[in-house]
């Protein structure tokens, strides 16, 4: 009940799908929708879930997921492979920033 | 990564620039209309990237959408490589014959090996196998190894153990010889020892048996000198195996001679010719024969490549032509030659003998020299000569 409280309290956090997987304890990657990013050092970034690049240099990649927008900064920047829903982002990432 | 790219080699692939509108909206475009594009690079607004043969035909669209301008950088791959030459057929049908060549050649058996032989040559086992048809040019799959060799002990009584292995086009065959035992000095028989040449004893060693000679005796050939029967105190007999050293002081005489004029044949004309020989067959099939009044040398050279030898080779055939003719010889050339062919013989006759003193004096006759040599020698002329024993009269014979 106190934790129910202390949530009621945060206010709203997440849809109601996010919430039963919470509650259910069930991992993250299964709720649909949920991008699934995959990093390998800094070289190499998997995105699931990618639905298309927003801008695209050497230096900035950002990719558009749905509910958020991955921006990758670094140098020598490249989209390695790119399909309908999945990017390969291969470079120096140095910076990985999400927005809504 | 290899394999992938391997792939796109084998596939062919275009590396293509685009350039100017939004380079985004032509990637999304492409990922949206399932157009196969990697390896992205954006630098400078100008675009690069690689897509398949196939997909490069659709790219137009997605480049006119997002106001983009493409082009064609570098075409990879096998398909522009064999487009390339499309007109040469004379190359599409090399690689065919060198496709053909390489799968019907693999298959095949490029050369009999044989190892483990020390005794038996090689070219006796190489024989056999031809016969049993292990040889060069036949299929490897039809090499039955378990009939060939059963087959093969049987013609080779010397050879104890055979393997053969055909190993991609290599058959080898392994041999182990037979190893037969020594014979066994024949101790049941008795001997006695008897002189084998005329002489005067010097040495008389009598091991076993009973000397009946003593130094200074002289022998002629076939006398007893060590005798294989003892008497007993008792007054029986025993017989031996007679072992000794018996040397002796013997006089021989050797004669050489040279003749005056010998009829010698002198080489007048070498021909040659080849023959190709590819997988055992030969190029020109025709065996060489021998021309009237020439001699056929024929020798075999095979091609040899990393230790291995090829199916490839050669026979060069020689012919020799000589003319009789009749050579003559000055005295003093008949003089060494006669000296010559008797020091040849003396090597050969004394060459367990040692040599006390020598005579050696050349007689010249009508039709060449003869050189005479009277040896002393001391020589071992002990001989073994068995005999029988008729046991029920005692009765030597």
């Amino acid at each position: 009940m106190a934790w129910s409280k202390a949530k009621k309290a945060a206010g709203k956090i997440g849809s109601v799908t996010e919430r039963i997987t919470d509650e259910l304890e069930l991992p993250k990657n299964v709720m649909p929708g949920v991008v699934h990013i995959e990093l390998n050092g800094n070289r190499e970034a998997v995105v699931d879930g990618c639905r298309g690049v927003l801008e695209y240099d050497e230096n900035v990649i950002k990719l558009n997921t749905g509910k958020l927008v991955v921006r990758f900064s670094g140098s020598c920047l490249m989209i390695k492979t790119l399909s309908l829903n999945q990017a390969l982002v291969c470079g120096n990432i140095m910076t990985i920033d999400f927005t809504n | 990564m290899f394999v992938i790219r391997f792939f796109h080699f084998l596939l062919g692939y275009v590396v293509f620039k685009a350039e100017g509108g939004f380079p985004e909206r032509f990637i999304n475009l492409c990922a949206r209309a399932g157009i196969p594009v990697w390896d992205i690079k954006c630098r400078n607004g100008v675009l690069t990237g690689k897509t398949s043969v196939k997909g490069y035909r659709y790219v137009r669209v997605p480049a006119r959408k997002s106001g983009m301008k493409v082009r064609v950088y570098r075409r990879v791959g096998v398909p522009f490589f064999l487009h390339r030459y499309r007109r040469r057929a004379g190359l599409l049908a090399g690689l065919c014959v060198f496709a053909l060549f390489i799968s019907v050649m693999s298959g095949m058996v490029w050369s009999v090996k044989v190892e483990g032989n020390v005794t038996v040559p090689d070219s006796e086992i190489s024989e056999v196998l031809e016969r049993l048809g292990v040889k060069p040019g036949i299929r490897a799959k039809s090499v039955k190894a378990s009939e060939i060799e059963r087959t093969a002990l049987e013609l080779l009584p010397r050879l104890q153990w055979l393997a053969v292995n055909v190993e991609g086009s290599t058959v080898t065959v392994e041999v182990r010889e037979r190893v037969y035992g020594e014979e066994e000095e024949d101790y049941v028989r008795p001997h006695h020892i008897v002189a084998s040449q005329d002489g005067v004893i010097e040495i008389l060693e009598a091991y076993e048996g009973r000397a009946v000679l003593k130094i200074g005796s002289a022998v002629a050939k076939g006398d007893m000198i060590i005798r294989g029967i003892t008497e007993n105190k008792d007054g029986s007999v025993a017989f031996h195996h007679a072992k000794g050293y018996v040397a002796a002081r013997v006089k021989e005489k050797l004669t050489a001679k040279a003749e005056k004029s010998i009829g010698v044949r002198r080489l007048t004309k070498t021909e040659y010719r080849l023959t190709l020989i590819i997988l055992n067959i030969k190029i020109p099939p025709r065996a060489a024969k021998a021309e009237a009044g020439a001699e056929l040398y024929e020798s075999t050279r095979w091609l040899i490549a990393g230790g291995k030898r090829l199916p490839v080779g050669y026979i060069m055939h020689r012919s020799l032509f000589y003319e009789d003719t009749v050579r003559t010889y000055s005295d003093e050339e008949q003089q060494l030659i006669a000296v010559r062919n008797l020091l040849a013989q003396t090597s050969e006759r004394f060459r367990y003998a040692d040599i006390m003193s020598q005579t050696v004096k050349l007689v010249k006759e009508t039709n060449g020299m003869t050189a005479i040599a009277e040896f002393t020698a001391l020589r071992n002329i002990g001989q073994e000569r068995p005999f029988s024993v008729r046991e029920a009269n005692g009765i030597e014979e």
